[in-house]
């Protein structure tokens, strides 16, 4: 094996180095080009743009490797050469998947390596580094040898290159298109690496009969992965056909003028808006349907989630470097930028743009120079995004005003044993903004400089209402809290809002609830239901029982929902439910009778009966793709076409014929 | 030859068929890509359907790797020995081979990247798909991928048919790089298109003449060497041109630093100076920074006024003209351009036609043309519709508002009323300009509009009421450049006084600026004299600087002529180019010039000594000297790697590197020695020539 290795090396190590420098030097542009674009997508090795080399990088590489080693093989004579060597087909295989490995960790870790040298050395880039910035591209590096695996595999296997052969292509496009959204980053990479591994180790052994059952069935999984892909794809692509036509609404809004009245706005789906006042009649006060008016209403911004303790839960996800550092102050204008490291040894960090070093720090104590022993804030500071300065923060039951230009930081309150669930500052764009705490039974509302001003308990359950917007007149004359549902909530159009006036004193002076929007969803087209049959039946059966309580979308937070069951919702209707069980056994029966006519045996057709059951048209279609078909030929008795490989015909049961005596025999016929 | 045609076909349609579907579903999915992610998509900030970034960024990468593509599996497969002198074993020259191959290749990149453009254009074209009109112009950036497309596949079909070193083979790829860099930036689709099919023509006929001989250019006839020299000198640029673009990481050379006026929200000026683009001072008219914290560095540019310039020049022109601006043909704005969308009473989207001069409404939910404005008002779409006078200008105001003015008529046009109404002059005419501005209020901003007439600036609200007219306090001629900012409380306002554009440069960065805050009544309330700022210094990349000088002297002289006579043969664009770079970048183009040259002649002796010491006969020393000297660094990498040069090996007399092919060494004379006796010889040998004296 070890020659097999060395050889592997000497011949692919000049592509390997080619794709390294490649690699390290887009790597390195992005990292280089403007701190100004990192700080807007991420920082540094979390960057969008880094993340897009790196993920797109390593996949391509690894895929080229993977091909270079099998496919100029191929040819005949290099191909008989390869195997004509005293060493089992598995050696082969072992040595060039070994030396493969190794260069592709070389061409792809190595780059990651000198860019987090990069990253790290002073004056290069105006960001801190910690070590969990380096788990997103890591994990690309892990996807890339998934693409490794599978260009083996695609070169092994005999297949069509617009069969067997592009569908395995397509399941790995599926595979890195689901690793993009961040989904299991390393469980998805492994699972599949393994999967291909398997199946490529069967294919080097030889056809698919000639494979172990695992093997067969690890070759089984991408098939039906990319049989699905191209399925969804090709809806997709169907679902743009028909001209769009929106779904049938007419929806009430509650709009607050800029001096605080608040009227009534009627809209419908064909874009017509109607402002009403609360009495029903329509406002034609040039003061508030003029030109432009609809442009500057008073919009409530939202202060809390009552069900959700902490605001970082709504951000980023695993490819974002939210959680792991975010920038807090100085990203759109000024000298300095700063950082919060959250976690557990939380306290934030500044750096100066122009010259890319560390300018001080601030934590528990307050700010202090580079080098100076660091006390974490006791939690972790938690706050809203795109904050003007002073930054509001707020560590346990301590809410904070941090002013990195002044190098102060101040606090503004206490809530004692109260669990704070929102701070803002509102109005947004006020001169003298004040201050809203979300607790757990009521709002503190203060000035800016933390001067109580009032309280008020909320006024609506938070298991019913558990969001909340607040906004105010200019002189604060009015103050007005909105309660809503979940802003992701797939009823949200038809549940209610609620909208408090308070006064000056916080006393509620009016409540409004516009009435819920109307609703009509048009009934879907004939194409649309047509759509639906490329479900997989079980696990969309499965999704629905998992998620049949969902009030969120889970498609938003599982995005292989999306593939599992891309036209039918998660909580479908009785008549879906039904449609796609009765398509599921109208697939399995046609396998089966498929299966009878070519003369499968018993332990066969039932399989492809419960692939089909399970797993709808990929299914049905998956294993015809992924298992052996033997030859078949006109049987000279019936004339119906019978396998090769089998000794009697399937239809009419007789064997092959003894071929004619031609005079040239040399044995004796039996 | 049809034969063979049918043949290429045949085995690569379902490739090309595969691009098709896979370059289709990738524009189709660039033109409904929005940026909100919904449905009815109103914003244009990347363009507008087929001038989308989006749409450019698939179309540019799409079809360089569908002709890459194509080119490649038509020839490599078949690079095999046994298949390739299958290929060749037929009764027709290898010259028709190549053309048989091309031909099917170009009706197959038309399958694959032609067919799904046209699909697009359809899909846009028709009403109901897209919430834009339709300008059959705007196909132009497309068009101009898809033939340099052709340059990717014929450069795939030079790299696979040339041999030679890696490098060698690369420079096809990087010459049709070139003409794509040069397709991007590039003003004017005419010469783009011009660029893409005369590389591609090149690169087809490189590969006509590797065709016929693999790995030496003397087997190919004189138009196959000559293309294929082109190919490796414009590859090497296009090296560059890579090389330009990752050098980026070397940093800047010089820092930009530069300062301006504003104007803070409170109706003070401020100077703000910025380095790399960061507001390191904000001082005011004394110099002194400003005590509130609010207007520290980091946050003053969130409490500045937004205002605009209405006009360049009051008055007399004094001759000068308003320069007009050439938008290259990949822009959007250079065909159309789209309103702000307003939703009240209606969703609504307009937008203005530039060539018709003429505007288009449409309903962003049908995504359907629903009426359109013109010179003599509204009607429905479809009718002929005049379209505005060329001198006219139009800016909208709030939401459905447009004001559109002419030098000596202003009109309003009210979308969701469908009006087009005539206002009367509150000054005389003529009407210098026009500009938007806003004053920031709690809840977001009021747009107002100025008007600039001879003696005053007139203001008026978004429902088209004056609000203000604001009489000139400054000697409008000589500082006739006016700008308009609205204060918070929306009844002051701030009228800023630069100099006039007729006032040569050099005279105007010496002049100061002049900032008046004004209540309604047009009574100054205070005013302020800023002095003029410090020439400021523009940031330039080293690899910027390094690839001026390394380019080649043809093009930096071809560059200057070419615009010189475009200048004199009336091009406007062009002797304004030739005027920066003879009047205010003289320094910088001089010291260019020197160095391009004083590198060409530095590369033209090494070239000359290598090739003397490669025993090139002295007509090619010279001929190579002499092509680097004109061509420069990029003459040089082509003798480099494309100049062929005798083997030479070790002479076994002197020891001096001699031509193998030659019977006596060119040193020392001396003939090849014959090889010594083994004892297996089966014929005589015969007697040893005499040595031939020099």
């Amino acid at each position: 094996m070890k020659t097999m290795i060395w050889k592997e090396l000497r011949e692919n190590l000049r592509w390997a180095a080619l794709a390294f420098f490649v690699l390290l030097l887009a790597e390195i542009f992005t990292l280089s080009s403007g701190w100004e674009a990192i700080q807007m997508e991420g920082v540094t090795l979390c960057s969008e743009s880094f993340l897009l080399v790196s993920s797109f990088g390593c996949a391509a590489v690894g895929a080229v490797l993977g091909s270079l080693q099998i496919l100029p093989e191929l040819r005949r004579d290099q191909w008989a050469s390869l195997l004509h060597r005293p060493v089992p087909r598995h050696v082969i295989f072992l040595g060039k998947v070994i030396a493969g490995l190794v260069l592709y960790v070389l061409a792809t870790g190595l780059p990651l390596l000198a860019s987090t040298a990069y990253v790290v050395s002073p004056g290069r880039a105006p960001a801190p580094f910690v070590p969990s910035l380096l788990w997103p591209p890591l994990s690309d590096i892990l996807l890339g040898a998934v693409l490794y695996f599978g260009a083996v595999l695609v070169g092994l296997h005999g297949g069509r290159w617009f069969g067997s052969r592009g569908v395995i292509v397509l399941a790995l496009v599926a595979i890195f298109c689901l690793h993009l959204t961040g989904l299991s980053p390393f469980l998805l990479p492994l699972g599949a690496m393994v999967t291909l591994f398997v199946a490529a180790w069967g294919a080097m052994l030889g056809s698919l009969a000639q494979r172990s059952w695992a093997s067969r069935l690890a070759f089984g999984l991408p098939i039906l992965v990319g049989l699905q892909t191209g399925l969804v794809l090709i809806g997709l692509a169907l679902s743009y056909l028909p001209r769009r036509s929106f779904e049938g609404y007419t929806y009430t809004r509650l709009s607050i003028a800029r001096d605080g009245t608040v009227f009534l706005l009627h809209g419908d789906d064909k874009g017509q808006s109607v402002l009403q006042d609360l009495q029903g009649n329509v406002v034609t006060d040039e003061k508030y349907v003029g030109n432009g008016t609809s442009m500057y209403g008073l919009s409530a911004n939202m202060l809390a989630d009552r069900t959700l303790a902490r605001g970082r839960h709504y951000r980023g996800n695993f490819r974002s470097s939210q959680g792991r550092v975010e920038g807090v102050a100085g990203m759109y204008g000024g000298a300095e930028v700063w950082y919060l490291l959250p976690g557990a040894r939380s306290y934030f960090i500044g750096y100066d743009k122009l010259s890319a070093r560390c300018i001080g720090i601030c934590d528990a104590e307050g700010f202090k120079s580079v080098g100076a022993a660091i006390q974490p804030f006791a939690s972790d500071p938690q706050a809203e995004l795109s904050q003007t300065s002073p930054y509001l923060c707020w560590v346990g039951p301590q809410v904070l005003a941090v002013d990195f230009t002044e190098r102060q930081m101040i606090p503004l309150l206490h809530v004692g044993s109260e669990t704070v669930y929102g701070l803002l500052r509102f109005p947004y764009d006020n001169e003298h903004p004040r201050i809203a705490v979300a607790l757990g039974n009521e709002i503190r509302i203060s000035t800016s400089e933390g001067a109580p001003v009032f309280t008020v308990p909320y006024g609506y359950p938070a298991a019913a209402m558990p969001q909340v917007s607040i906004t105010a007149t200019e002189d604060f004359a009015l103050t007005f809290v909105e309660y809503i549902p979940h802003y992701y909530s797939r009823s949200v159009f038809q549940d209610e809002v609620h909208l408090d006036a308070l006064d000056r004193q916080g006393k509620r002076v009016a409540t409004y609830s516009p009435p819920p929007t109307n609703y009509h969803p048009r009934p879907p087209t004939l194409l649309m239901r047509a759509l639906r049959l490329i479900d997989l039946p079980g696990p969309s059966l499965l999704a629905s029982f998992l998620y049949r309580h969902a009030d969120d979308d889970p498609t938003d937070t599982h995005p292989a929902l999306a593939m599992i069951t891309p036209a039918v919702v998660i909580q479908p209707s009785p008549g879906e439910l039904a449609t796609l069980v009765v398509w599921a056994v109208l697939l399995s029966a046609a396998a089966g009778v498929w299966a009878r006519r070519l003369g499968f045996p018993a332990h066969r057709t039932v399989t492809w009966m419960i692939v089909s059951l399970v797993f709808g048209l990929a299914g049905f279609l998956a294993y015809r793709l992924a298992t052996a078909w033997a030859a078949r030929v006109p049987c000279p008795h019936c004339g119906r076409p019978r396998p090769v490989d089998a000794a009697t015909c399937p239809h009419c049961q007789q064997t092959w014929q003894a071929v004619a005596p031609s005079g040239a025999e040399i044995f004796e016929a039996a | 030859m049809r034969a063979l045609v049918w043949k290429e076909l045949r085995e690569n349609i379902l490739w090309a068929v595969l691009a098709m579907l896979a370059l289709g579903a990738a524009q189709l999915y660039a033109i409904h890509h929005s940026q909100n992610g919904m449905d009815v998509d109103t914003y244009f900030n990347d363009g507008i359907t087929l001038c989308k970034k989006q749409f450019l960024l698939v179309t540019t990468f799409g079809n360089a790797v569908v002709g890459l593509g194509l080119g490649f599996l038509q020839v490599l497969p078949e690079l095999k020995r046994d298949r390739w002198a299958a290929l060749l074993h037929r009764p027709l020259p290898r010259g028709r081979i190549y053309l048989g191959k091309a031909l099917a290749g170009v009706l197959l990149y038309l399958v694959g990247a032609g067919v799904p453009f046209l699909f697009v254009v359809w899909h846009v074209a028709t009403p109901g798909n897209v919430n834009a009109p339709f300008i059959p112009a705007m196909t132009q950036p497309g068009l101009a991928d898809l033939l340099v497309g052709f340059c990717y596949y014929f450069a795939a079909l030079t790299i696979a048919l040339q041999g030679g070193s890696l490098l060698l083979r690369a420079l096809p790829f990087f010459a049709a790089f070139h003409v794509s860099v040069f397709a991007l930036h590039e003003g004017l689709f005419r010469v783009a298109v011009e660029a893409g099919l005369t590389m591609a023509l090149v690169l087809g006929v490189a590969g006509w003449g590797a065709i016929h001989a693999r790995d030496t250019l003397r087997g190919r006839s004189w138009a196959g060497r000559i293309a294929f020299l082109v190919v490796v000198f414009y590859g090497a640029c296009g090296a560059g041109d890579l090389l330009k673009m990752i050098g980026v990481m070397a940093g800047n050379k010089t820092e930009s630093q530069y300062g301006n006026w504003e104007v803070l929200a409170d109706g003070v000026p401020v100077r703000l100076e910025y380095k790399n683009s960061i507001v390191v001072s904000a001082l005011d008219v004394d110099g002194k920074p400003f005590a509130d914290p609010k207007y520290r560095p980091d946050r003053v540019r969130s409490y500045t006024l937004g205002m605009n310039t209405a006009t360049s020049y009051i008055g007399d022109s004094h001759g000068w003209k308003r320069q007009s601006y050439n938008t290259a043909y990949r822009q959007y704005y250079k065909y159309l351009y789209a309103l702000q969308a307003y939703i009240y009473p209606r969703y609504e989207q307009w937008f203005y036609l530039r060539d018709d001069r003429r505007f288009v409404g449409f309903l962003p939910q049908k995504k359907q043309e629903f009426a359109q404005l013109g010179v003599e008002g509204f009607a429905p779409p479809g009718r002929p519709v005049q379209g505005f006078a060329r001198d006219s200008d139009n800016s909208q105001s709030g939401g459905d508002t447009l004001f559109v003015t002419t030098p000596q008529s202003l009109h309003v046009a009210r979308f969701s009323r469908q009006q087009f109404i005539s206002l009367d002059l509150p000054a005389p005419a003529p009407i210098y300009g026009m500009c938007h501005a806003w004053a920031n209020v709690a809840s977001g901003s009021v747009d107002f509009k100025g008007i600039a007439f001879g003696t005053a600036m007139t203001v008026y609200d978004a429902n088209t009421h004056v609000v203000a007219t604001l009489p000139y306090h400054h000697d409008v001629d000589r500082w006739g450049s006016i700008g308009l900012g609205v204060l918070k409380s929306m009844d002051r306002f701030v009228l800023r006084y630069d100099p006039s554009n007729w006032i040569d440069w050099n005279t105007r960065k010496n002049m100061p600026s002049y900032v008046d805050v004004v209540d309604a009544t047009g009574q100054v309330l205070a005013s302020y004299t800023l002095a003029r700022m410090p020439s400021h210094g523009d940031a330039s990349t080293w690899s910027s600087y390094l690839a001026a000088r390394a380019q080649s002297p043809a093009f930096f002289f071809g560059d200057l002529l070419y615009r010189r006579i475009g200048a004199a043969f009336g091009s406007e664009r062009l002797r304004n180019d030739l005027k920066e770079r003879l009047g205010r970048d003289f320094p910088t183009t001089k010291r260019v010039c020197i160095t391009v040259l004083l590198l060409a002649l530095a590369l033209s002796v090494v070239t000359f000594f290598w090739a003397r010491r490669a025993q090139l006969s002295d007509r090619r020393q010279w001929a190579w000297a002499a092509s680097v000297l004109v061509l420069g660094l990029p003459g040089f990498v082509m003798f480099w790697l494309a100049g062929e040069r005798p083997r030479t090996v070790s002479c076994p007399a002197c020891r001096r590197p001699r031509h193998i092919a030659e019977e006596n060494c060119a040193h020392c004379g001396v003939a090849w020695p014959p090889p010594a006796a083994d004892g297996t010889e089966i014929i005589e040998s015969a007697p040893a020539p005499s040595p031939v004296t020099a």
